[in-house]
């Protein structure tokens, strides 16, 4: 279940070595790095049970759609399996919705078949927003609602993750990302309907740990 | 002597790329730009329209960047001759980051001279994030930026940390005139700016609304 990450700024070659050799002793679902290492990850994992993931814009999904589309399929092209978008975060602050619902489509219909979550970033939305904006995604086609970058401070809470299951009601899968550091909250998550997480390699390594303890 | 506000705003890149900057910001930072003579504004792209039909006939660039930190050259590429159609005439590009720590310079090197080469005679400023890089890390980045054929080295997107005057210092004392310097990134005193100013940066990146501070009170001394 889980998007083993690591995109720091500063992150090198050499990190990606690891995290393809924690993939292939730990089975992660996906690994996840920084773009312009896609083909090293995913030449890295050819043949495991891993995939590799890739994400297709900046932090607030500021592109214009067919950008973020033009750059989805690069990254198909390159080997990822999988692609993790972020809402335009701009045009759902300007209420701009029918945009927003849009940029998403534009995004699917380029990946067609392949996975695309897409991050509505809950530490900047209200409660209200969360549901609006978890709509806007089922709508877009996403295949999954993806909580948060992980790039603002704040962490997931269960109560958002609760939020967002009241609203896709199952016509969306959930990945649950940003802050989650702790076995009680990804079974709580898990609980909620939760089938996929993204987590920092370091601190995903210490939940399965703690799995494995219990 | 020490710039005016004026002459301050003239040096200056308006920025609004903060995460949930909606279309109503966009329009009062479009707004600033003319009121202050802003000599850039810099939004995020799905606004780069707006922003050029909003300054059109002014004189005022409307600058863009072409993708982050980490993104293939292809993309930074694509991004940045999108830019340019849709009537930016800068860009801002990010050094690949994760190429750099890796030791891969001439990657470092190749993805700036794409992107300048797809920018042709418009002027490319390429950032090196001076908060996540060591002195002599920035000594080779400027290196790098030179030989990638920029027109600015740019010290910092702004989310890493400020940029300091001591990053300012080991920039202009690597690159010695052969290329501009952008300072960006936490820039707020007027103090630093002229220090900044002094050793030979001809360009702020500001978000606008901290630009106004400083051109007001360039204005007021």
């Amino acid at each position: 279940m889980l998007d083993a990450t690591q995109i720091g700024s500063c992150c090198t070659k050499d990190d990606m070595e690891k995290l393809i050799a924690l993939a292939h002793e730990h089975h992660f679902f996906s690994v996840i790095g920084p773009r312009c290492f896609v083909p090293l990850l995913a030449a890295g994992v050819r043949g495991s049970d891993t995939i590799a993931g890739s994400g297709c814009c900046t932090d607030t999904g500021c592109e214009p759609g067919y950008l973020k589309a033009h750059a989805a399929l690069d990254s198909l092209r390159l080997g990822a399996g999988e692609i993790d978008m972020v809402m335009n975060l701009h045009y759902f602050k300007s209420g701009m919705y029918q945009e927003v619902v849009e940029d998403i489509r534009a995004v699917k219909e380029a990946v067609g078949d392949h996975v695309l979550k897409c991050i509505i970033e809950v530490p900047l939305l209200d409660d209200g927003e969360i549901k609006t904006a978890a709509e806007l995604v089922v709508e877009g086609g996403a295949d999954f609602v993806k909580t948060a970058t992980g790039t603002i401070p704040q962490p997931t809470t269960v109560h958002q993750v609760e939020l967002i299951a009241k609203a896709v009601r199952g016509r969306a899968q959930i990945k649950a990302a940003g802050g989650i550091r702790t076995l009680q909250t990804v079974e709580e998550m898990i609980g909620l309907g939760v089938t996929r997480f993204g987590v920092s390699v370091g601190s995903a390594l210490k939940i399965m740990e703690a799995a494995d303890a219990r | 002597m020490p710039v005016n506000g004026k002459q301050l705003a003239a040096m200056m890149d308006g920025t609004l790329i903060a995460p949930c900057s909606t279309k109503a910001q966009t329009q009062e930072l479009i707004d600033a730009a003319k009121k202050y003579g802003f000599y850039s504004v810099i939004g995020v792209p799905c606004f780069y329209p707006m922003l050029v039909e909003g300054v059109r006939g002014t004189g005022i660039v409307v600058g863009s960047g072409c993708g982050g930190i980490m993104v293939p050259t292809e993309i930074k590429v694509l991004f940045a001759k999108d830019d340019l159609r849709v009537g930016c005439t800068e860009c801002d590009m990010v050094m690949n980051l994760p190429a750099f720590k890796s030791g891969l310079y001439d990657e470092v090197v190749r993805d700036i001279r794409a992107v300048k080469d797809a920018m042709g005679d418009h002027v490319l400023k390429c950032i090196i994030e001076t908060p996540l890089l060591s002195d002599d890390e920035i000594r080779k980045a400027c290196e790098l930026v030179i030989e990638g054929g920029a027109d600015y080295v740019k010290t910092a997107v702004g989310r890493d940390g400020p940029a300091t005057v001591h990053h300012i210092e080991v920039m202009a004392e690597a690159v010695k005139g052969r290329i501009k310097m952008k300072a960006s990134g936490g820039i707020r005193e007027l103090e630093k700016v002229d220090r900044m100013i002094e050793l030979g940066v001809s360009r702020f990146g500001v978000s606008f609304g901290s630009g106004i501070k400083l051109i007001e009170a360039a204005n007021q001394r």
